[in-house]
């Protein structure tokens, strides 16, 4: 693999990364290739096999070159001291934050991998039994952290700050003086941890699959993957030990095999652990190993997603259980009327239907100023007029007009003759709406308008 | 098929009164600046040629606003040009109607001493009052029609260009002819 790695030198990724494919192929040996090249497209930088490590150092679109690390620091390709430290620092900074974050963290830690896991856990039962003993650990672990930025690239201390930013909490102390339980996640480095973030994983895959396969990258602890059919995942194959101090910047892969791969034991204890503590404490908030993840920059817990997105819909059931629309208020007699209208094949009274469907659908303009819908297609709108003479004095000269759907008889015009005008004049007012008192004067709101008469003569 | 109008002495003497003085209507809406929706004048019939000929149909020419995409008539602002009002009764007599729907009464058919209109069972009396109104240009499509059932009852039915209250206040025009 190094052999083809190192024929690419020069190409750019993407050609040598068809060529992996091509050969992938043919057999399912060369798979790994596929993994690995799979792996190149994430995170181009560095390449872990099963036997060997192997990295990539490019410069700009170009491979520039491939190794072992061995190899590659007896060449003088080193990360902190040769050229290509900066090319390799650049890609970091775009990279997901959970790549910078654990290669921060590792800055911190001075002790063997089996020693840092049996301190990890013991500070994790500490601090579970007893939340006084927090704090501490916290200002700890901030020493150690400020102590660790300076071997801190520039790159990485810039993105930091950023982070900081973003976060809420930059001054952990006055969290710790007014003894407020708050996300611990900014204080404790014990969550940035990569066994620590390890643990919930499992748990995760079962919980939500799609999600695990959108933000994570082709990573180590997958099952499926095809190189546990060639047996790499065997712990006798793989040096058991910690690379060397200098290329822990670059170690980044390699540490998070160690720890997921190496040790079983230990990561099924934790993870047991965990479950064990969310179900003896339902009532508890989960472990904060759940919601501090790489991408919980961005990411909401999943529950206040939930109630973010159903809080409108269950206003929206309450308003229309409690309060009924303003068509059913107005018109509850026409729309009952329309739908046992509808059995009937009467072709009048399918004309009145459509009536009552453009009734309801115009509540801001009046029907009455409505014309019937579909233009000219429809049938007559049937209408009664009946005059009203009641007053025999005044209703002989001037009586009222009232204009009703024939089917249901709904009034929805009424016209009064005004008096003592020489020419006549009819005042219209709709009754679609309701009347205050039942007195119609042409300044309440049914007033329509009037029908005037034009002396020509005059 | 159903008789238009009879003719009494009474009822002549009225119209010819009335003939005089309401030939022209025009529907205006609420709004402070005058707007109309429609406009309405009958033919007026001179003395004379209603002593030849006795009682005849009422003539009757409507102008309707166009639609806008709600359905609703757009009302026609009158407005001052040229130092001349133009309002929609104006503009029926110019016959300027441009885009506007110009509805006119349909002419009944002479028989046996009756003119008849064909109802389609919607009207059982005869009246002067009662009316079909449809375009000149194609005079089978009926938009909106009107006449009398009862002695306080009268049916009013109408149609697309033509909204309820259009059609009523083209209705209470004849009335009060």
């Amino acid at each position: 693999m190094i052999i083809i790695i190192q024929h690419f030198i020069g190409q750019s990724p993407s050609l040598s990364l068809s060529f992996f494919l091509r050969i992938s192929r043919v057999s399912n040996l060369i798979y790994e290739f596929q993994f690995v090249v799979s792996r190149c497209l994430k995170y181009v930088d560095r390449i872990v096999s099963a036997t060997q490590e192997v990295v990539i150092f490019h410069s700009g679109s170009r491979l520039r070159a491939a190794g072992t690390i061995q190899e590659m620091s007896s060449r003088g390709f080193s990360v902190e001291d040769s050229d290509e430290e900066n090319d390799y620092e650049n890609h970091v900074t775009r990279k997901p934050n959970r790549f910078r974050k654990s290669y921060y963290d590792e800055d911190d830690d001075d002790n063997d991998v089996n020693g840092r896991y049996i301190r990890s856990n013991s500070r994790r039962n500490h601090r579970d039994d007893n939340d006084e003993d927090e704090p501490r650990y916290s200002r700890q672990s901030s020493n150690v952290r400020r102590s660790g930025e300076n071997f801190v690239p520039k790159s990485l201390d810039r993105d930091r700050e950023y982070d900081q930013n973003t976060r809420s909490v930059r001054q952990p102390t006055t969290a710790w003086a007014s003894g407020r339980r708050e996300d611990r996640s900014d204080t404790d480095p014990d969550n940035g941890r990569s066994w620590n973030r390890a643990a919930p994983r499992g748990d995760r895959r079962d919980s939500n699959p799609d999600k695990r396969a959108s933000w994570r990258a082709p990573s180590d602890d997958e099952d499926d993957r095809p190189r546990s059919r060639n047996g790499y995942h065997q712990s006798s194959e793989r040096p058991n030990r910690p690379p060397p101090r200098g290329d822990r910047p670059v170690n980044n892969y390699s540490r998070r095999n160690y720890d997921e791969e190496d040790s079983p034991n230990q990561y099924g204890g934790v993870r047991e652990e965990s479950r064990s503590r969310s179900n003896s404490n339902s009532h508890r908030p989960p472990p904060r190993e759940y919601s501090e993840d790489e991408n919980d920059y961005n990411r909401t817990p999943h529950q206040s997603h939930q109630q973010i997105v159903r809080r409108p819909q269950r206003e929206f059931e309450s308003t229309r259980e409690s309060t009924p629309t303003i068509d059913d208020d107005l018109l509850s007699d026409d729309g009952n009327g329309a739908d046992h209208i509808k059995q009937e094949h009467d072709l009048h009274d399918r004309q009145v239907v459509d009536v009552a469907g453009v009734m309801r659908l115009g509540n801001s303009i009046s029907f009455v100023s409505l014309c019937p819908a579909n233009g000219g297609t429809t049938d007559l709108v049937q209408c009664v007029i009946l005059r009203d003479r009641m007053n025999l004095v005044e209703g002989t000269l001037y009586p009222t007009y009232k204009l009703y759907l024939e089917n249901k008889m709904k009034l929805l015009i009424t016209a009064q003759k005004m008096n003592l005008n020489t020419t006549s004049n009819y005042h219209l007012f709709d009754m679609t709406r309701g009347t205050l008192g039942g007195t119609l004067s042409k300044k309440s709101g049914n007033y329509l308008g009037k029908l005037r008469a034009h002396d020509s003569h005059r | 098929m159903i008789l238009i109008g009879e003719c009494f002495l009474a009822n002549f003497l009225l119209l010819l009164f009335l003939s005089l003085y309401r030939t022209e209507y025009s529907i205006v809406t609420r709004a402070e600046e005058r707007e109309e929706v429609g406009a309405v004048i009958f033919e007026r019939v001179g003395i004379i040629n209603q002593l030849k000929e006795g009682c005849q149909p009422r003539k009757m020419t409507v102008l309707v606003p166009n639609l806008n995409a709600e359905s609703e008539p757009i009302p026609h602002k009158v407005i001052k040009k040229f130092g001349q009002k133009k309002s929609l009764v104006d503009m029926i007599k110019n016959s300027e109607t441009g885009r506007m729907f110009l509805l006119k009464s349909k002419e009944p058919v002479y028989e046996n001493g009756n003119y008849r209109l064909n109802f389609h069972g919607r009207v059982s009396v005869p009246s002067v009052k009662n009316f079909q109104l449809s375009s000149p240009d194609d005079p089978a499509h009926v938009v909106c029609q009107f006449g009398k059932v009862g002695e306080d009852r009268f049916h009013l039915d109408y149609k697309a260009p033509l909204n309820a209250f259009q059609a009523f206040s083209i209705a209470l025009c004849h009335f009060d002819t």
